[in-house]
């Protein structure tokens, strides 16, 4: 099981994570991944002033756009898949 | 001392068909350590009956407020109500309630239906003592209420309500009585009982009242506190003791603020876990942690709180809401003691140039959030750190 994590703080909302968060509703669903990846979200990571903030499993991203996150949902989710 | 009484109330009216001004009053004020009701009928109807009443209410009130005897209050009142021109008499009717907060309750009745004390659901005698001021007779009545007591006093509207149409003789004292039984269950509001039984007379009067018709409803019930904590202390020294005694306060416990719920998790050593199904385009999800009734962010919450708050006045109406600032006002609405713990600390990602304006703004939402809470009257404690 993968975990994405995603920060809904005040600064990380600000940020886009909700955007962020709907896309990946979307991602998973689309790829069928609902069994294979979860999807969370959490307060804060103490990393206010370079969100918003996510985790992929243990790893931090800084991500500023609806755009990095989806190059990531690619790299990270699905060509890893791929891989296995 | 056992667990703490509040008195909540609710009134409503519908004034007679064809009236535009309702010829009852009731007044309710909270006095130091109760509360009073005032209702009264005046003579007639429309605008003089108007007067006549709120004059009594008002007059009654204010005395009232000031503890003076019930003797001085009646005789003020027949002293200073205007005379009717017609009927050569100053005249209306009054019950007087008193409700303190240790459930001592002092009844005085003047020419108004009985008031209903129910107890435990059921309607339970009062004991009057009648006096005799001049030429008035009073009903006075001492009883000790508990949570779960109503007492609700209705003008003669209520009674006579469906009077010579629906119903041959009215909807009569004992009838209401029963009603009143179904309807006061632990969840139903002053407000909600109140309008019903009006409702109900207005229905029995075919939307075509005969009279006047008022219910003033006091239900007595554990007072409801509320703690809230939002932002960490400037000091983070402070921060284990400001979260114990947040955790020790009675009463439902909301956090707000990502840091802030993180410090309270960090502390009972469980971790905020985030509902993501509760999120909105506007606001941001809500938590659960365990010990805490609610958890959401913070500053976007908290304003939106705010506005909410600025509109909404019925609890009712965010009853089904699932977003944070909707679960919050509820929160603020349903309690009657809310003290508030306001940490100061900055959070450097907030003071971004490139964010809104409205992100250092929380303090000052979280202060008009305590006065709208005040106007509203409720007991409100706000406590910086």
């Amino acid at each position: 099981m993968r975990v994405i994590t995603v920060c809904v703080g005040s600064a990380c909302h600000l940020k886009g994570s909700h955007e962020i968060i709907k896309y990946f509703q979307e991602a998973i669903q689309r790829a069928g991944l609902e069994k294979e990846v979860e999807l969370k979200g959490t307060f804060c990571m103490d990393q206010c002033t370079d969100g918003a903030n996510l985790l992929v499993d243990e790893e931090l991203y800084h991500v500023g756009s609806v755009e990095e996150a989806k190059r990531i949902f690619e790299t990270e989710i699905l060509q890893k898949k791929n891989q296995r | 001392m056992s667990e703490q009484l509040f008195i909540e109330s609710g009134g409503a009216n519908i004034s007679k068909y064809g009236e535009i001004l309702c010829g009852d009053s009731l007044s309710v004020a909270p006095i130091e350590g109760g509360k009073i009701m005032v209702l009264s009928d005046g003579l007639g109807s429309g605008v003089k009956a108007n007067i006549l009443a709120t004059l009594t209410t008002k007059i009654a009130t204010r005395l009232m407020e000031r503890g003076l005897p019930l003797e001085e209050v009646v005789d003020t009142l027949s002293d200073t109500l205007p005379e009717c021109k017609v009927r050569k008499i100053a005249y209306s009717t009054f019950t007087l309630l008193k409700v303190q907060d240790d459930g001592r309750v002092y009844l005085a009745e003047f020419d108004n239906p009985p008031t209903f004390f129910l107890k435990r659901g059921y309607v339970s005698e009062l004991h009057y003592k009648e006096r005799v001021y001049g030429t008035r007779k009073i009903r006075e009545a001492h009883v000790h209420v508990d949570a779960g007591d109503w007492l609700v006093t209705v003008s003669d509207g209520e009674i006579h309500a469906g009077i010579g149409g629906l119903l041959n003789l009215g909807w009569d004292w004992e009838k209401i009585a029963k009603f009143l039984e179904t309807q006061v269950y632990e969840d139903a509001s002053a407000q909600k009982v109140a309008q019903v039984l009006v409702n109900q007379a207005n229905d029995l009067y075919e939307n075509r009242p005969g009279d006047d018709t008022t219910a003033g409803v006091l239900k007595i019930r554990p007072k409801r506190f509320a703690t809230f904590m939002i932002g960490p202390p400037v000091n983070k020294g402070e921060d284990r003791e400001v979260v114990h005694r947040f955790l020790d306060q009675p009463g439902r416990r909301i956090v707000s603020g990502g840091t802030t719920a993180g410090i309270v998790g960090k502390t009972v050593e469980k971790d905020v876990i985030v509902d993501l199904s509760s999120m909105t385009d506007k606001i941001p999800p809500t938590g659960k942690l365990d010990g805490v009734d609610l958890v959401t962010e913070g500053v976007h919450t908290v304003n939106h709180c705010l506005e909410i708050l600025q509109t909404v006045n019925d609890i009712d109406a965010l009853v089904g809401e699932r977003d944070g600032a909707s679960r919050l006002a509820w929160e603020f609405l349903y309690a009657d003691s809310i003290s508030i713990l306001l940490g100061q600390a900055i959070n450097p990602a907030h003071l971004n140039p490139n964010l809104p304006q409205e992100m250092g703004f929380k303090s000052r939402s979280v202060q008009a959030i305590a006065n709208l809470l005040k106007e509203r009257g409720k007991e409100v404690t706000l406590e910086i750190h």
